[in-house]
């Protein structure tokens, strides 16, 4: 199934820059739309941030349809990290603060998956923004460090070093605020 | 193995020997490796979720190529007039025009055909030296420049003064 997708991609991508393109766009933007939006969310914590992110990732994406070459999954997780990165800087300091200040505790024990859920999404906006984007991209979206590393456009190492650090920065938040 | 060498070992999800070990033996390193473990289950599932938002749509004005109209006649407008300010400047300098005139001599009107008019000079002209007439002598022959160097007039009085 994901090759049959990854294939279609493809395929769907050539024919972006090519005369009447836009019915091809349009089924890249099908195709891509929930990973794309599920990252931005992850990323971003909130949908109607996340929707304008990905709007805006496949706004770039019709834009520069001409120099993108093969599947452009790769360039749109790019393109998604950075419009999120953007937009993380300029939220305020006090909003975050007070999100975060709303969490209920949750009982002792095993964390009740919903509530993990929130933890983790709370846990993720604290995180320095290489790292949010190095553990969204290789844990939730589940793509490899290879794959990561190329649109982060960091070495694969340093990726790895992100990942692990960031993990136990969630882990400890995840208890120290369950 | 120190928590410390775990915890590294723990953040990149590998379980080897040595750290099983380490875990048996420390109770925060075995509630930190639980947590990781279950924050990787948890982060797995949400990358299968969907996220309930309206489809991504891309505006129409995006997807055509096509510039606004102003655009392209401004642009038509500017190349014209470059265009013709461009040929008005280097039109060649019109040369000075050879008017050639062809005279065709059909024949010869005899002298008694054409009228004679005999001009009369006005008094003020009349010179006041007296005019001695000369016999046989050679007709006065006057030349007149003119602006072109190639065209000389010449003017013969005999010596009626015709």
């Amino acid at each position: 199934m994901k090759v049959a997708m990854e294939a279609a991609a493809v395929e769907i991508s050539l024919a972006i820059g090519q005369p009447g393109s836009e019915r091809a766009f349009d089924e890249l933007v099908v195709l891509h739309q929930a990973r794309i939006l599920r990252t931005a969310y992850r990323l971003l914590g909130r949908v109607e941030d996340a929707q304008d992110a990905a709007q805006e990732a496949f706004l770039r994406l019709w834009k520069n349809r001409n120099r993108i070459e093969g599947d452009p999954q790769a360039w749109l997780y790019r393109v998604t990290v950075n419009i999120c990165n953007d937009h993380f800087r300029r939220r305020t300091l006090t909003t975050e603060i007070g999100e975060i200040c709303d969490l209920a505790p949750g009982p002792e024990g095993v964390l009740a998956i919903e509530e993990r859920k929130r933890l983790l999404m709370d846990g993720l906006q604290t995180l320095p923004e290489r790292e949010r984007a190095a553990v969204v991209l290789r844990d939730i979206e589940g793509l490899s460090t290879r794959q990561v590393a190329e649109i982060l456009e960091v070495q694969e190492v340093t990726v790895r070093s992100q990942i692990s650090v960031a993990r136990l920065k969630l882990a400890k938040y995840v208890r120290r605020n369950s | 193995m120190t928590c410390i060498e775990s915890e590294l070992l723990m953040g990149e999800g590998e379980m080897n020997e040595a750290l099983q070990d380490h875990l048996t033996g420390c109770s925060a390193c075995r509630i930190l490796w639980s947590e990781l473990e279950a924050n990787r289950h948890v982060l797995r599932a949400m990358g299968l979720e969907t996220i309930p938002a309206a489809p991504i749509q891309i505006h129409p004005a995006h997807h055509s190529n096509a510039t606004p109209w102003w655009k392209w006649t401004s642009a038509a407008a500017a190349l014209l007039i470059t265009l013709g300010a461009a040929w008005w400047a280097s039109r060649p300098v019109k040369p000075p025009q050879i008017v050639s005139i062809d005279v065709k001599v059909t024949g010869v009107a005899p002298k008694a055909e054409l009228p004679y008019v005999k001009a009369e000079i006005p008094a003020m002209l009349t010179p006041r030296v007296r005019v001695v007439p000369v016999a046989n002598a050679e007709p006065l022959r006057v030349k007149m420049l003119t602006p072109d160097p190639d065209v000389v007039i010449y003017w013969l009085v005999d010596s009626k003064g015709e």
